[in-house]
Order: C-alpha cells, then sequence, then structure tokens
C-alpha cells in the first residue's frame, strides 16, 4: 500500500502545448481514485507517467515519499492493467500470472502457490492451463487482474479495463473490481472516459480537459457541484441544462422571478444550470424558479422519461469552451422525470425547480459561481448540499479544485501541495 | 461487366461468392490465361523428366541416387547445400528479429536513416560485391567454408529480413513490452519472452524463404568454392555437367540428375507454404 503524490506534474510531446499541464494531486493510501475525461484529455498520458511508461517534462512524481519521475517502471512496485489486457498469446494463463514472479526469482513452489491463491480469488482456478485466445472477456480482464495481484504491487494501475467488454459484463467487473479493491486495499488510480464507471467505483474524481485538471472531488461533490461549465457539461447523461437569465441590471432573473440575491454585477454574464432530474412538473411555488413550454419529443427509458421541451427561454450549449446559444427555435430543455410518460407528447408544460437545485457560472470564465463567494448567492442557497464543505476546502480561495490542488477532503492525504 | 446476383459463401447451394462479379466468360478466360502462364514453369521441369527416363528409364535415376558423378555424391551436394542454407537462415532470422524489434520499438537517434540505408541494400545486386568479396573472403581465411557463402548470402538477404521483421514488430501492440516492462523484465527478457514467441509466423516465414533462396544459390558457392568436396546441389548441375559426355546415356543421367538437384527446395517450399504465406500476410493488418 502507499501513497502517490504528484507535483506540478507536465508532459510536453512536441511544440509548446502541453498533453498534460500542472497536474497536483495527492492520493492517499487505499483511496480508489479516477482519472475521468473526453478522448484524448491527457488521463491516459497522466497514468502512463505514474507507470514510467512516459516521462515527466517537469515536476515531480512521488511514491510512498519517494521521487520516482527517473525511476525504471520495473523498479517503481507497481501493476498495471491494459485496455487489451496485455496478456501474452503463447503462455498460458499460469504462465502469465507467474511471469512477473519467475523474473523476481520466486522459486517455482512458492510461485506456483500464489498464482492458485490470486486465482482462487478471481475465480480462475479452472483456466490455469488455458491459452487466453480461448477466454471470454470476463476472464481474460480476471486473468489481467490477476496478474498483477500476484505481484502484491503498492499502487494498482488500470487504464480503461472494462471498455473492451459489453454492456452486461462491464457492470458486473465494475462491482467486482471495487469489491477486489476494498478487500485488498491498495491504492488505485482508474482511467476511463465513462463517467458511469467513475462515479460509481471511486472515491474521488479527477476531471481532466485538454490536460488540465477541471475538479477533484468525490462523485457527489463533482455530480453535485461542478466546478465549471466543463464539469457540468461532462458529467451527468443528458447533461445538465445551461439557461441564459434574463436581461437585468437587477441580480439573475428568471422569467420575472430573482434566481439568486441581487448582487452579480451583470446577468448576462451569468449561466444558470440544472440537471434534468431537477425540473419538475407543476406550478411554481414563489420561491422556486419556474419555466414553461411544450413537449416536443418524448424518450422512455422504462422507469423514467427524457422530455425534450421547447421553451421560451435562451438554452445554452458550451463548446469548445464557449458558451453558445441555440439557434432560436432549438431552444430546447432536457427534463427526467420518473415514469412512461408518453402522454405528455406536444402538451404545454409548467415547470418548475428547486433554487437549491440551481448552478450559476461566470459565463466568461465558465467558473462555478459558489467558488468565489458566498455573498452572489440567496440566503436559501447557502445551505445547499455540499456548498459548505465546498466553501471550507476552498478558504485559501485559490480555486483549489480548479487548479488541480487536492480538495483536502480526504482523512488519508497528506502533502496538500500549497 | 455484368453483376450477378450469387449465393454467399456456405450457402446450401454450395456456391461460393465470387467478389470480383465476373460473368462465365471472364472466368474462364482467366482460367486459361492461368494454365498458359503454369506451363511456362511445368514444361522445363517436364522436359527434364522426359529426357531422364529416354534411354535407360528409371535406371538413370537410380546411378544418380546411389552412385556418384566426379566423386562426389548427390546426397552430400544435400548437405552441403543445406547445413549453408540452415547457417544462413539462421543467422538472417537472429540479425532481422533484433533489428525489427529495435527499429519498431525504440526510439534513438538516427532510427529512421539507418533504416532507409539498410533498404537500399535490397537494390545491391550480387554480382556488383562479388570481386571485393572475393578477397574479403580470403583475408578472413572463410574460403571453402561453409560460414564463407553462408555469411555473403545473409548480408544480401538481411535487408529483406528487416524490413519483413520491422513491419511484423509493429504490429505487436506497446501494451505486451509495456506489461512486461512493468513486470521487471530486462530487455533482453522482453525480446526472448515475448517478442521472439509472438513473432514466430514472420521468423517462420522468413527462416523458410532463407533456407529456399540459399538453395538455389549458384553465385557464391561457385565464386567461394574450389574443393569438390563442398560442391552443392545448385552449383552441381554445372559440375555434373563437366563429368558427363554427350553419350545418352549421360544426358539420360544428365537430366535426371537436374531434377533430383531441384527436389530439396521444391520440398521446402511445399513444407514452408504455410509458413511463408502466414508470415507474409501477418505484417500487412493492424489488430
Amino acid at each position: 500500500m502507499a501513497t502517490v503524490a504528484l507535483d506540478n506534474v507536465t508532459k510536453i510531446y512536441t511544440g509548446d502545448t502541453p498533453s498534460v499541464a500542472n497536474v497536483s494531486l495527492t492520493i492517499g493510501n487505499g483511496e480508489f481514485l479516477a482519472l475521468l475525461g473526453p478522448s484524448g484529455c491527457g488521463k491516459s498520458t497522466l497514468l502512463r507517467m505514474i507507470a514510467g511508461l512516459e516521462t515527466v517534462t517537469s515536476g515531480e512524481l512521488i511514491i510512498n515519499d519517494r521521487p520516482v519521475s527517473g525511476v525504471h517502471p520495473r523498479d517503481r512496485n507497481i501493476a498495471m492493467v491494459f485496455q487489451n489486457y496485455a496478456l501474452y498469446p503463447h503462455m498460458t494463463i499460469r504462465e502469465n500470472m507467474e511471469y512477473p514472479l519467475k523474473l523476481q526469482k520466486v522459486e517455482k513452489k512458492s510461485r506456483n502457490l500464489k498464482v492458485e491463491e490470486v486465482a482462487s480469488l478471481l475465480e480462475i482456478r479452472e483456466e490455469l492451463d488455458r491459452k487466453p485466445d480461448s477466454l471470454s472477456g470476463g476472464q481474460r480482464q480476471r486473468v489481467a487482474m490477476g496478474r498483477a495481484l500476484v505481484r502484491e504491487p503498492a499502487v494498482f494501475l488500470m487504464d480503461e479495463p472494462l471498455s473492451n467488454l459489453d454492456a452486461r459484463l462491464r457492470i458486473q467487473m465494475r462491482t467486482e473490481i471495487v469489491v477486489l479493491q476494498r478487500k485488498l486495499g491498495i491504492t488505485t488510480v482508474y482511467v476511463t472516459h465513462d463517467q458511469v464507471e467513475a462515479m460509481t467505483m471511486a472515491d474521488r474524481i479527477v476531471v481532466i480537459n485538454k490536460g488540465r485538471v477541471q475538479q477533484i472531488g468525490p462523485p457527489t461533490e463533482i455530480y453535485g457541484w461542478p466546478a465549471n461549465l466543463f464539469v457540468a457539461g461532462f458529467m451527468g447523461s443528458p447533461p445538465m441544462n445551461f439557461l441564459q437569465p434574463e436581461q437585468s441590471s437587477r441580480g439573475v432573473r428568471m422569467n420575472g422571478r430573482k434566481t439568486a440575491a441581487p448582487g452579480h454585477p451583470d446577468s448576462r454574464h451569468v449561466v444558470v444550470g440544472i440537471r434534468p432530474e431537477d425540473i419538475h412538473l407543476g406550478q411554481a411555488d414563489p420561491d422556486e424558479l419556474s419555466l414553461h413550454g411544450t413537449v416536443a419529443a418524448v424518450e422512455t427509458l422504462g422507469a423514467e422519461t427524457l422530455c425534450h421541451i421547447a421553451t421560451d427561454v435562451t438554452v445554452l450549449t458550451v463548446e469548445a469552451g464557449e458558451v453558445i446559444p441555440a439557434a432560436p427555435g432549438r431552444n430546447m430543455l432536457v427534463v427526467r422525470m420518473p415514469g412512461y410518460r408518453v402522454d405528455l407528447q406536444d402538451k404545454p408544460v409548467r415547470l418548475r425547480a428547486d433554487r437549491n437545485a440551481v448552478r450559476f457560472f461566470d459565463a466568461e470564465s465558465g467558473r462555478a459561481m459558489h467558488l468565489d463567494s458566498e455573498d452572489q448567492f440567496g440566503p436559501d442557497m447557502k445551505g445547499g448540499l455540499g456548498l459548505r464543505r465546498f466553501k471550507q476546502v476552498n478558504d485559501d480561495r485559490d480555486g483549489a479544485s480548479l487548479d488541480g490542488r487536492p480538495t483536502g477532503r480526504q482523512p488519508q492525504e497528506k502533502g496538500n501541495s500549497k | 461487366m455484368r453483376l450477378r446476383n450469387k449465393p454467399m459463401i456456405g450457402s446450401k447451394s454450395g456456391h461460393f461468392t465470387d467478389y470480383l462479379y465476373r460473368s462465365r466468360t471472364d472466368r474462364w478466360i482467366m482460367a486459361a490465361l492461368l494454365i498458359i502462364m503454369s506451363l511456362f514453369w511445368i514444361v522445363p521441369i517436364l522436359a527434364a523428366v522426359d529426357r531422364a527416363l529416354v534411354f535407360n528409364g528409371w535406371r538413370n535415376f537410380q546411378d544418380v541416387i546411389f552412385g556418384d558423378i566426379g566423386g562426389i555424391t548427390i546426397w552430400r551436394t544435400y548437405w552441403n547445400s543445406f547445413v549453408i542454407a540452415f547457417m544462413h537462415a539462421g543467422l538472417v532470422v537472429g540479425v532481422s528479429s533484433l533489428a525489427g524489434y529495435g527499429f519498431a520499438k525504440f526510439d534513438f537517434r538516427g532510427k529512421e536513416v539507418m533504416y532507409y540505408v539498410t533498404l537500399v541494400f535490397l537494390a545491391v545486386p550480387a554480382t556488383s560485391i562479388l570481386v571485393p568479396l572475393f578477397y574479403i573472403t580470403r583475408e578472413l581465411g572463410l574460403r571453402d567454408t561453409f560460414l564463407g557463402v553462408a555469411l555473403p548470402e545473409a548480408a544480401l538477404t538481411l535487408p529483406f529480413g528487416v524490413l519483413l521483421m520491422r513491419n511484423f514488430a509493429e504490429t505487436i501492440p506497446n501494451a505486451f513490452i509495456e506489461a512486461a516492462s512493468i513486470d521487471r523484465a530486462s530487455h533482453f527478457r522482453i525480446y526472448k519472452d515475448v517478442f521472439l514467441p509472438m513473432s514466430r509466423p514472420a521468423l517462420l516465414s522468413l527462416g523458410t524463404l532463407s533456407v529456399m533462396w540459399s538453395l538455389q544459390d549458384f553465385l557464391f558457392p561457385s565464386l567461394l568454392f574450389t574443393e569438390r568436396e563442398k560442391t552443392t546441389a545448385a552449383q552441381a548441375v554445372l559440375r555434373f555437367k563437366e563429368y558427363l559426355g554427350a553419350t545418352p546415356d549421360d544426358i539420360g543421367r544428365y537430366n535426371a540428375s537436374l531434377v533430383l538437384l531441384a527436389v530439396p527446395a521444391l520440398v521446402v517450399v511445399i513444407w514452408g507454404l504455410r509458413f511463408i504465406t502466414r508470415g507474409l500476410a501477418a505484417g500487412g493488418i493492424k489488430e
């Protein structure tokens, strides 16, 4: 077991654009940390730097208080599960699993015992004398984990290990990996582009975009209190609705109602964000946000229904860091509601949203306003889930979650670099 | 060309799909052309077999197999040929696999320049290096040794070997190398334990081709061997002719020896054809 610390780690391949820029974070002993982001965001590069498969251009990598930036992968005491598993096709499962032990010159008897022990743990004992190509995707995945586990590594690195499995198996393996990780308590760094994987498996998520850390925090916090427009739009499926408030000098207003306390200089620079599940059918109470529109399309998912509602409010989209208003007539709100609601098709509807569920972002910087000042929110906003915690974490006013510094929430965290 | 609806492969009617959508006439023309082309290869061999049987019939073959011609048996020429061929193949496979692994999996200064210089030697004809080779082998004391022939042969085959092995090595995902590296394997262990076993199709293909090409080599043995006992099968075609006269008996024996001298290369090709096709195709598709 180990702690891993990254201090201003940067990777530049060619030119001036870094693939990974100034990442600083600490991974606690036994923690399960997910690196999440879209394709090409630098998450795999970051993992490969921890593994030693990529060099670090600048910054320092520390495993168990030992700087390892220039240390060969074999001397870092890490194990890695690759996206394509990388099981040696010419070796049996037993040979695959004992190969790392053989290289450590562990004697045959001990090797066999260890392989049998891990194979029992992963329920692949029956497969030990088979070749990888005769195994199913799930079994191969287990073998890849087994090969990593026999070495009893200090840190377990996983690079999208479930992406080659079908949806059902992915859900099953997801649970198995979490149970195993909790049982063994090995510090784990897990790369994925799948937010569901990150949300369900990780103790903390690091959201990365264009090589930069966007936010670090527990899944509920990342989902509930996104640090910026990117995180808000990336997390959740369908993503958060972004709306443009009315042009007003009297604070942020929607449909004539104040949605937050006055004080913000200009509503034109504010983006209002509401999750699809936080918008409900019905007449709004005076302290609630009120919206209305016509249901243009209904998508039924069985237990719930997604309604696409044409509305008069200007709906915004965030593309490549820019906030763009939807074309006239294309202002569609997405609302998630329980049950099977095809009856709503083409119906005019009134909608309401609790103010506690509304998030505000600066349209220029994309930054969430709850990170900057408590004063900018109405009294009812202060008690929202996670806000207080967030305020405590960010008391240093540097917007820790934005620049990649650890939030300091995890009790096991040390070395909160400042 | 007309498009025709045909049943798919594996259909119950037993027909196969012609993916070129050829008409019946097209197919007949193509088959006829193929038969004519194959005659160009088959006719000389059939002619040799025919002439070997004209006088004394099969006895000519018995004489060649059980006797000797000019003090050397056909078995001795086979042995010489195979010793050189396996030395050649070993050198080519060993060096090409190392070079292919290095070129595909390592980054170093001047890598691409070195690689293209290696490939340029594909175009160098053996005849252009004969004279320097003659002197070099003499200075090194390699004249009249099997190694003295296998080495220059390998030098000429290596550019192709390196090309084949690099192409193949690039189809092996880096994750295997990285996994072994994390598992604490040294570079040599990765080469030995991971790269070589995974390159088996390409290595077998290259080895088979190397054996085949060496068995067919006439030039280097003729230049570098002066001792009669070193005569190879390909070289024996000429040497036997020096000893056999223009009598009907000798013409029969000579033609019988020609047919028999072609046998080793044919056996190697027929045995190794599956490796050759599999190995060469393996480099073409990235998985």
